[in-house]
C-alpha cells in the first residue's frame, strides 16, 4: 500500500494544531454515553418504555449484542494477531498449496476455534489479506461455528436421544463448508474479494518500528468497529423479526416434504440464533422432521441476518449477494442428503 | 472516521460489557455461564481501546508532521479501515449503549410468552424423579422442580403416578390466557445461550379453592408478569387433553396442567429463566 498518496492523506488527521479540537465533539458524545450509561443503572433514570413488546424488543436486541460480544472480541484478537504477530511464512507451511487440498484443510482449522460465526467473520477477513487462498478462508468461515467442540457438545446435549444427530450435525456442515469453498474457487471471479481485501488496513510491516502492542491495538479496535456497526444492524433486524413473526406460524409447516424443510431453514436464518445454542431451540420445535431440524442446524451457523450483515461489512455488499444464496442451498442440499442417509428420510 | 473516533467506541462497549457483567444485569440477557466471558471481552475492550487512544494522541500531536519519516505517525496507521464504505455504521454501536441506559429493558415477560407459543416442546435433561423425590422432601415443604423439569416428567409415563400423587412447588409468572381470560396459566422461560433463544414453558393451573388445606394468597389470578410459587399434583386427565391436542396441531399454550393447593405471590428471581 502506497502510504503517501492524496487518498490515503485526505481521511488521515491533519497534521495542524486544530485537529484535536476536530475530535471533541466525539470524545464529548461517547463520554456522555458513558455517562448515562452510570447514572441509568445507578437508577437515577425512569423506565422509557412505550410497550411490553418494544421493551422486549430491546432486551432481545441487547441479548444478541452480549452474547456476540465475547465471541466479536475473541474474533478481533486473533485478527489482530494473524495480521500483526503470525508471520506469512506460517500460513504457507501450514496450507495445502493446491486449493483441492487447502479447502478441507481450512474446514478443519475452523474447528479449532471455539467461537461463534461473529468471530469467525474478522479472521477470515485478515486471513485471506496475509495470503490465504481465499476459498481456504471462505471454508474456515463457514466451518468455524459449525463444527467446532463446543457446538459438538451442545448439539449432543440437547439431542439425547438421538446420538447420530451430532454426527449429522458435523458431516452436514463440513460438507457444505468444503463445497462452498470448491465451488467458489472454481467459479468465483477473485476480483470480487480482493478489491475489498486490500482495502483492510495493512498493519503487517516488519521495517517499521511501530510497537507491536499498539499495531496490534489498532487493528483489533478497527476491526471491532467495523464488524461492531454490521452487527448492530443485524441484531435490530433479528430482535425486529422475532417481534413481528408469531411462532404459532410454524405450526402450518409442521410433518413432513420439503416445505417444512425449506420452513427451518428460513427461521434459522431469520432467527440468527447462536450456533452453541439453536441445538437446544432445534430440540424444542418438535412438529418437525429431524431432517428439517438437521437443515436448520446446517444453515444457522453458516447464513443468518445477524452473519450476513457482518460479512457484508467486511466483505461487501458484492461479495454477500453471491455468496449467501450459495451457501444457503448448499447448507440445504447438504443438510438433506445427510439427513436421509443418516436420520432416516425426511 | 477520525482517529478518536473508533477507540472510543471500543471503550463505548467495553463499559456496557463490564457494567451488565458484574451486575445481576447480565441474567436478563445471557445464561450465567456465559458472565466471566462478557466481563473478560469488556476488559480486553477497554485495554485495546485505551491502548488505540494513546496511539491517536500520539499520532496527531502537532509537533509531529504526519509527513514525517517516522512509519509510526504514517496516515495508513489510522484505524480507518472502512474510508470506502459506509463509515457511519460504526456509530450504531452506540445504540446498545444508549438502549442499556435510558430503556435498561426488563428480562422477557409475559409478552414474549404469548409471542412464542406453538409447536415448542421443553427441554430437560434425564433425571431420575423418584429419587430426586425421595431425597429432597425436607421439613415438610414440597420438593421444588423447575418447570423443564416438571413438564418432562408429566410427558414420562414412568414419572406420571409420582406427580399426581406429590405436591411440587413451581415458580414462575402470570401469563394471560390468549382466548379465555377464565383460564390460568403461569411460564417461565428456558434459555440456551441468550434471550434470543427463549423457549416458554407454559403451566395451566386450577386452583383447588374447596381443598381444605388450600391457602391462597390470590384469590383471583394476579396480573401478568406477577411471580408466584406454586404447589400443586399433576392434573392428568387435562394433560393428557393437552398432549393430545398439540400434536393434533392446535394452538395450544400449555404444556402440562396442574391442580394448585397453594399459590404464594413472590419476588422476581435472581436469574429470571431457566436453562438447559
Amino acid at each position: 500500500m502506497s502510504s503517501r498518496s492524496p487518498t490515503d492523506t485526505a481521511v488521515s488527521p491533519s497534521p495542524n494544531p486544530t485537529s484535536r479540537i476536530e475530535h471533541l465533539p466525539a470524545i464529548t458524545a461517547v463520554v456522555w454515553v458513558n455517562l448515562l450509561l452510570v447514572v441509568a443503572y445507578s437508577g437515577a433514570f425512569g423506565r422509557v418504555v412505550a410497550s411490553e413488546r418494544m421493551e422486549n424488543w430491546a432486551t432481545v436486541f441487547l441479548s444478541l449484542m452480549l452474547q456476540a460480544m465475547p465471541f466479536l472480541v475473541l474474533g478481533v484478537v486473533v485478527s489482530a494477531a494473524v495480521s500483526t504477530l503470525v508471520p506469512t511464512a506460517w500460513f504457507e507451511r501450514a496450507l495445502p498449496k493446491s486449493p483441492v487440498l487447502a479447502v478441507p484443510a481450512a474446514g478443519a482449522f475452523g474447528a479449532l476455534l471455539p467461537g461463534c460465526e461473529c468471530s469467525a467473520v474478522p479472521v477470515a477477513g485478515r486471513l485471506m489479506q496475509r495470503g490465504v487462498p481465499q476459498a481456504a478462508a471462505l471454508t474456515f468461515l463457514l466451518a468455524s461455528p459449525a463444527i467446532n467442540p463446543v457446538v459438538v457438545v451442545a448439539t449432543s446435549v440437547a439431542f439425547p436421544n438421538q446420538p447420530m444427530m451430532v454426527l449429522a450435525r458435523f458431516l452436514a456442515s463440513f460438507v457444505a463448508a468444503v463445497t462452498v469453498g470448491l465451488l467458489w474457487q472454481r467459479f468465483a471471479s477473485p476480483e470480487i474479494l480482493s478489491a475489498r481485501i486490500t482495502r483492510l488496513v495493512e498493519h503487517h510491516r516488519h521495517d517499521d518500528n511501530t510497537p507491536k502492542v499498539r499495531a496490534f491495538a489498532n487493528v483489533a479496535i478497527a476491526d471491532f468497529t467495523q464488524a461492531g456497526g454490521y452487527l448492530v444492524l443485524g441484531a435490530m433486524l433479528v430482535a425486529t423479526f422475532q417481534a413481528l413473526i408469531p411462532s404459532t406460524t410454524l405450526d402450518r409447516f409442521g410433518g413432513d416434504g420439503i416445505v417444512p424443510i425449506l420452513t427451518l431453514a428460513a427461521l434459522a436464518v431469520v432467527l440468527s440464533i447462536c450456533s452453541e445454542a439453536d441445538a437446544f431451540v432445534a430440540a424444542s420445535l418438535s412438529r418437525f422432521s429431524l431432517t428439517a431440524r438437521l437443515v436448520f442446524l446446517t444453515v444457522g451457523p453458516m447464513v443468518d441476518l445477524k452473519l450476513v450483515a457482518l460479512q457484508s461489512g467486511t466483505f461487501g455488499r458484492r461479495f454477500t449477494q453471491r455468496f449467501a444464496p450459495l451457501t444457503f442451498l448448499v447448507c440445504v442440499a447438504s443438510g438433506v442428503a445427510v439427513g436421509q442417509i443418516l436420520l432416516g428420510g425426511t | 472516521m477520525r482517529p478518536f473516533d473508533p477507540p472510543l467506541l471500543a471503550i463505548a462497549s467495553g463499559t456496557l460489557a463490564v457494567r451488565v457483567g458484574t451486575t445481576d444485569l447480565v441474567f436478563r440477557y445471557l445464561r450465567p455461564s456465559m458472565r466471566p466471558w462478557l466481563i473478560a471481552s469488556g476488559v480486553v475492550l477497554l485495554a485495546l481501546g485505551a491502548i488505540a487512544l494513546w496511539d491517536a494522541w500520539q499520532r496527531t500531536r502537532p509537533h509531529k508532521p504526519v509527513g514525517s519519516t517516522d512509519p509510526a505517525f504514517a496516515p495508513d496507521q489510522v484505524a480507518h479501515a472502512h474510508e470506502h464504505h459506509a463509515t457511519w455504521l460504526c456509530w450504531l454501536l452506540l445504540l446498545p449503549v444508549a438502549l442499556g441506559a435510558i430503556v435498561d429493558p426488563r428480562a422477557l415477560g409475559a409478552a414474549s410468552v404469548s409471542q412464542n407459543r406453538g409447536a415448542r416442546q421443553a427441554f430437560s435433561e434425564p433425571f431420575d424423579l423418584q429419587n430426586y423425590l425421595a431425597t429432597h422432601t425436607t421439613g415438610g415443604q414440597a420438593p421444588q422442580l423447575t418447570m423443564a423439569q416438571y413438564i418432562t416428567a408429566a410427558r414420562n409415563p414412568a414419572d406420571r403416578d409420582a406427580l399426581n400423587a406429590t405436591e411440587i412447588r413451581l415458580l414462575g409468572f402470570v401469563v394471560p390466557h390468549p382466548t379465555d381470560p377464565a383460564r390460568r396459566l403461569f411460564s417461565r422461560l428456558q434459555v440456551g445461550c441468550c434471550a434470543a433463544d427463549a423457549v416458554p414453558l407454559v403451566v395451566e393451573v386450577t386452583v383447588a379453592t374447596t381443598s381444605p388445606n388450600a391457602r391462597s394468597d390470590a384469590p383471583r389470578w394476579p396480573e401478568a408478569n406477577q411471580w408466584v410459587e406454586i404447589t400443586a399434583k399433576l392434573d392428568g386427565p387435562l394433560t393428557d387433553g393437552i398432549i393430545s391436542a398439540n400434536t393434533d396441531r392446535v394452538e395450544q399454550f400449555a404444556m402440562a396442567a396442574v391442580t394448585a393447593s397453594a399459590v404464594r405471590l413472590v419476588d422476581a428471581p435472581e436469574q429470571p429463566y431457566e436453562y438447559p
